[in-house]
């Protein structure tokens, strides 16, 4: 056996598993230990085809190489001569680089928004303003004994969930593992989940409140009067109230698939204060992409007390709910700062197409849709393998990434591109 | 396509029920087929021209558990996510293996465990612990219930 680096923490996405374990040969990553495809891709990244070397610039409409220093130079001057540039994404990187970001912001009178708020950003603000716990991974695995997937498909996107926290692990309290607990999954269609869950809901599209209000009313005593609600019939709705009701500590874990409209919002939180009125204890967990998409939140809160985003052009800073389309759409910007995000691929197209107005300097350590389209690209080191660092889990833990491998020569962190631009400008 | 079963089988034999095989019944030497207690050459009338694409046909059907171990498991890793639910699910695994029991990974120097995920993909290890290996076999099938893209199953 080569090299082993255990406690490998990995940044495929937001669960931050701690317990990967690389065998090294030769400064290479031989082989890879309980990691997952989506995790396996930062490792398989390292040595990629489309893996960002040299800083590039757009010379008359195409893409050449320059030297780091003139890509640092070429984004001061850059910034210096806009007059609303906008600093974007965030929500994979370290915790560092965000604090050098927001630092960065306020420094150029910009706006800085994370690509994940339209989702985890709104829902983490208001969870926190009601006081709604979310509960620790850790304590989930231990004592749950309810899971409810609501909209979210954890084997495609958190892949590891259901194995290291969720379902299968047996916990102190929970030492027969599956079967001291019940899943329940919501979804407008068949998924994977629904292997694991003894109630499968398939609603109809936009029928989540519905149904949400349906289980308020039966937990709150009152009893439904329509035979069917939301495509789902009224015993099994019942049924469901009844294992809600049943359970000792219960996780409602919700991805993309519940919409995060103003509406729907309400409805959940209502949900949330009346089984704790009850005595029920629930906990949110919001699933969502960027592994430190929550850091972001923290961060920002930390330094200038918002939560969302923020704009330094007012001062004391503002937050504007969707700051960055709400910008684009006003042709507010004229600058874009991309780090740790790909929007092109991420945003709608007639939103995309508000890109191709302004210049784009986007850090990232491989091509995406967005580089194609950048001005100034400067290459970055994948964090959690060649750059440390610190991100926090979805549960607000804070987890430090680990280096295990040297970059590539002329290669910094997002850390230190950020830091350069902050001490050279 | 979903499990293989002994009628899909028994479906392409001749259904002549001769006996030359040994067997009192062709649905039963399907079954066998399917358990891999026979070999699909066995047949003699299958192996006459008349019954050739019946033969090819059988051969691309049992091919699958042609490949499968000693306990009937087959694992596709093309389908595998690396999920981690049979190397935490599996009884036996969680048994050898505190780290598994608790939802981590097992140490990589852990050669008594079942299943294990190597870059991204499970491996199978050791399966001399496997419910279904030794007798008294039990009909454990937790690793194909628990595998969300159904990459691991059990052919019999």
């Amino acid at each position: 056996m080569g090299d082993l680096q255990s406690n490998v923490v990995c940044t495929g996405c937001s669960l931050l598993c701690d317990d990967i374990v690389v065998e090294l040969e030769n400064g290479k990553i031989k082989t890879t230990h309980h990691v997952c495809a989506r995790g396996y891709g930062r490792y398989y990244q390292i040595a990629f085809k489309y893996r960002l070397l040299s800083p590039l610039k757009r010379i008359n409409g195409k893409q050449q190489e320059i030297s780091y220093e003139d890509a640092i130079q070429e984004t001061i001057d850059l910034l210096k001569k806009a007059k609303n540039p906008f600093f974007y994404g965030w929500a994979s990187t370290t915790s560092e680089a965000q604090q050098k970001g927001i630092q960065l912001a306020q420094k150029f009178k910009a706006g800085i928004d994370c690509a994940t708020n339209s989702t985890t950003g709104i829902v983490l603000q208001q969870l926190n303003a009601k006081n709604i716990q979310i509960p620790q991974l850790e304590d989930i695995k231990d004592n749950a004994d309810l899971l409810l997937f609501w909209g979210c498909n954890p084997t495609a996107s958190h892949i590891r969930l259901l194995s290291k926290f969720a379902l299968l692990p047996r916990g102190a309290n929970t030492d027969r593992g599956i079967e001291d607990r019940v899943a329940i999954s919501v979804d407008i269609r068949k998924t994977d989940m629904t292997k694991f869950s003894e109630e499968i809901l398939q609603i109809e599209p936009g029928e989540d409140k519905a149904l949400l209000e349906a289980l308020i009313q039966i937990i709150q005593g009152k009893s439904l009067t329509e035979d069917i609600i939301a495509n789902i019939p009224r015993k099994t709705i019942y049924n469901v109230a009844n294992i809600i009701k049943e359970a000792n500590f219960g996780v409602l874990f919700f991805g993309n698939g519940y919409a995060k409209t103003q509406e729907n919002m309400d409805t959940l939180l209502r949900f949330f204060e009346t089984v704790n009125q009850k005595g029920i204890k629930i906990g949110a967990v919001p699933l969502d992409g960027g592994y430190n998409a929550v850091g972001f939140n923290l961060n920002l809160k930390k330094h200038v007390n918002l939560e969302l985003n923020a704009d330094f052009q007012s001062s004391p800073p503002t937050q504007t709910p969707n700051f960055l389309i709400e910008s684009l759409k006003q042709d507010k910007i004229d600058l874009l700062v991309v780090v740790g995000a790909d929007p092109i691929s991420n945003l709608p197209f007639h939103v995309c197409k508000l890109f191709a107005k302004i210049p784009i300097i986007c850090i990232d350590y491989q091509q995406t849709p967005t580089t194609k389209v950048s001005h100034i690209v400067i290459p970055t080191t994948i964090p959690g393998v060649e750059s440390a660092g610190t991100a926090y889990r979805l549960d607000y833990k804070p987890i430090t990434l680990k280096k295990i491998l040297e970059p590539p020569e002329g290669i910094y962190s997002d850390e230190e591109i950020l830091n350069a631009l902050l001490e050279q400008s | 396509m979903g499990r293989l079963n002994a009628f899909q089988i028994y479906k392409l034999l001749p259904k002549t029920n001769c006996k030359e095989c040994g067997e009192s019944t062709c649905m039963a030497f399907a079954t066998k087929l399917l358990n891999q207690e026979r070999k699909l050459d066995e047949c003699p009338i299958l192996l006459e021209s008349k019954y050739q694409a019946n033969y090819e046909q059988l051969k691309e059907l049992l091919a699958p558990a042609e490949g499968a171990l000693e306990t009937g498991i087959t694992l596709d890793e093309d389908l595998c996510t690396g999920c981690g639910n049979c190397v935490v699910a599996c009884p036996p695994n969680a048994r050898v293996c505190d780290a598994c029991k608790g939802g981590s990974g097992p140490d990589p120097s852990n050669d008594k465990i079942i299943f294990r995920v190597l870059d991204s993909k499970a491996k199978i290890v050791n399966l001399k612990i496997c419910r279904r290996y030794e007798p008294p076999i039990t009909n454990c099938r937790i690793c194909e219930m628990y595998c969300p893209t159904r990459a691991i199953e059990i052919l019999r």
